[in-house]
C-alpha cells in the first residue's frame, strides 16, 4: 500500500526525553486492523446476506468506507468480496457502493492501474478474461455514476476504451453507456472507427442505439 | 461463547521477488497440484502477485511482493507456517527479517453475550453518544515471540486480533556457514504456526473465556 493512500494520521507515541529517531522500521507482521475485519463482516452480510437487509447493509458499508483511515485497503476488500463471492449481483452491489465515492473510486483506479497495465499492453485482443477485468469493469461503471466532474469521468473511461484489454474496452463502452449525453455518444462513434473487436464493436453498437433512443 | 476465524495468516518480512514465487513454480518445486487449482486474484496494490490455491476443498492465499511473502486461509487445518516454511527451504539465501502469525476472530454482539467488553476508563461504548468502537490491546512476551492482542467492540460485533511477532537474528544468519544454516531461524519461525495457533487460542480462553467455532 502506497503512504499516499493511507489518511492515517496517529503518530506513535514518543517522549520528550526520548532522543532516538523517530524512523519507522518496515518490520511489522501484523496485517490487518480491527476495523478492516468488521468492514470484512459488513460486506460479506451485503455479499451473502438476503435480500431484504441489503438496503440498511449497504448503508452500512458505505459509512464504514467513508469513515475509513485506509480506504484503498476498504475498497481492495469489497472488489475482492463481491468479485469472488458475489457473482454478477456481487458486481452491482460494489457498483452502487462505490458510485457514492467518485474521488476515491478514481484514485483507486490510478492506484490499481500503475500495478495492471503491464497486463494491458502486448495482450491487447486477447479473449481470456482475467480477474482483474471484473475490478475494472465495477470501477470503471462506478465512475461513470458516480458525481465525478464530467471531463474526469471522460478522461479515464476514453483512456481505458482506447488501451485496455478487450473485456476493459467493453467495460469503457458501457461505462459511456451509463454517464450518456452527447459527449458520451461522440466519443463512442470516434471508438468504433478504430476498434477491431467483435465484442466491442457489438457493445457500441448496443449503446449508441439506446443513447440514439 | 463461540468465535469464527477470519484469517490465519503466517507473513515474512524479507526480500522476495514475485517474478520467482508463481503458482508455475510452486507447482514444479514446492510440491503443490496442477495449476488448475490456481487462481489468480486482484492484483494487490502494495505491488507483487496474488494467488489462491484451492485443493481439497481448502482455499490457500498467497501474496508476494518484494518485502513481504504472506500465504493465509480460514480454515483452522491449513499449516500456512509450513507453506512459507518450505519456500524458504527452496530460497535458503533469503534474508528474512521477523515472522509473523495472525488470527484474526469475531463474533457478533449475540455470540459474544456476557463476555467481557473493552472500557475506556469507566465507561463502555454503549455509555458514550458517539463512540464507533472501542478496544483493548495487550502485548505479551512468550519465548521470542512478541504477542499482540487487540480486542476491539462495535454495536454490533467483536473482533479479536492476534499477531505472534519473532524478530530475526541478522547476526546468526549473517555467520551461518550452510545455506541451510542460514534460514533455519526463519524456517523455525515459520514453523511455530500450530503452536502460536493453539496458544492463542489458549489464550482466548483463559482472557474471555471463548472458543473456536467448529
Amino acid at each position: 500500500m502506497s503512504g499516499a493512500t493511507l489518511l492515517d494520521t496517529s503518530t506513535p507515541y514518543r517522549s520528550r526525553t526520548t532522543q532516538t529517531s523517530a524512523i519507522v522500521t518496515a518490520t511489522t507482521s501484523q496485517t490487518g486492523s480491527a476495523s478492516l475485519t468488521f468492514f470484512q463482516r459488513a460486506v460479506h452480510a451485503l455479499v451473502c446476506g438476503s435480500h431484504r437487509d441489503r438496503t440498511a447493509c449497504r448503508k452500512d458499508v458505505a459509512a464504514r468506507l467513508r469513515n475509513s483511515r485506509d480506504p484503498m485497503s476498504f475498497i481492495n476488500e469489497l472488489i475482492e468480496q463481491c468479485v469472488v463471492k458475489g457473482g454478477s449481483e456481487g458486481l452491482d452491489l460494489c457498483i452502487d457502493v462505490l458510485s457514492q465515492f467518485g474521488e476515491l473510486t478514481i484514485q483507486y483506479a490510478r492506484e490499481f492501474w500503475k500495478k495492471d497495465w503491464e497486463r494491458w499492453t502486448g495482450k491487447k485482443g486477447s479473449a481470456r478474461h482475467h480477474y482483474n477485468d471484473d475490478a475494472w469493469y465495477i470501477l470503471l461503471r462506478a465512475a461513470a455514476q458516480s458525481d465525478l466532474e464530467p471531463w474526469l469521468k471522460t478522461q479515464m473511461l476514453l483512456y481505458c476504451a482506447l488501451d485496455g484489454t478487450e473485456s476493459i474496452r467493453e467495460a469503457s463502452i458501457h461505462a459511456l453507456g451509463d454517464m450518456g449525453g452527447p459527449v458520451a455518444t461522440r466519443l463512442l462513434r470516434r471508438i468504433k472507427q478504430g476498434e477491431s473487436s467483435k465484442s466491442v464493436l457489438q457493445a457500441i453498437t448496443e449503446v449508441l442505439a439506446d443513447l440514439e433512443d | 461463547m463461540p468465535l469464527t476465524l477470519e484469517l490465519a495468516q503466517t507473513v515474512a518480512i524479507g526480500a522476495f521477488n514475485p517474478y520467482v514465487i508463481t503458482p508455475d513454480w510452486l507447482v514444479r518445486f514446492g510440491g503443490y497440484p496442477g495449476k488448475n487449482e490456481c487462481t489468480v486474484r486482484l492484483v494487490p496494490l502494495g505491488g507483487g502477485a496474488a494467488f489462491d490455491f484451492e485443493f481439497e476443498e481448502k482455499r490457500v492465499q498467497w501474496e508476494v511482493d518484494h518485502q513481504r511473502l504472506s500465504v493465509a486461509s480460514s480454515a483452522p487445518y491449513v499449516d500456512c507456517g509450513s507453506a512459507v516454511s518450505e519456500v524458504l527451504a527452496l530460497l535458503p539465501h533469503t534474508p528474512v527479517q521477523a515472522m509473523g502469525h495472525n488470527f484474526h476472530f469475531t463474533a457478533s454482539k449475540e455470540e459474544w453475550g456476557n463476555g467481557p467488553v473493552p472500557m475506556l476508563g469507566n465507561k463502555r461504548l454503549e455509555d458514550f453518544q458517539e463512540a464507533e468502537q472501542v478496544s483493548w490491546a495487550g502485548m505479551f512476551r512468550q519465548d521470542d515471540a512478541r504477542i499482540e492482542i487487540t480486542l476491539a467492540y462495535e454495536a454490533g460485533a467483536v473482533a479479536i486480533l492476534l499477531n505472534h511477532h519473532r524478530t530475526m537474528n541478522a547476526e546468526l544468519a549473517r555467520k551461518a556457514k550452510t545455506a541451510g544454516e542460514q534460514i533455519a531461524q526463519a524456517r523455525k519461525a515459520a514453523e511455530k504456526f500450530l503452536d502460536d495457533f493453539k496458544v492463542s487460542r489458549e489464550l482466548l480462553s483463559s482472557l474471555f473465556e471463548v472458543e473456536l467455532s467448529r
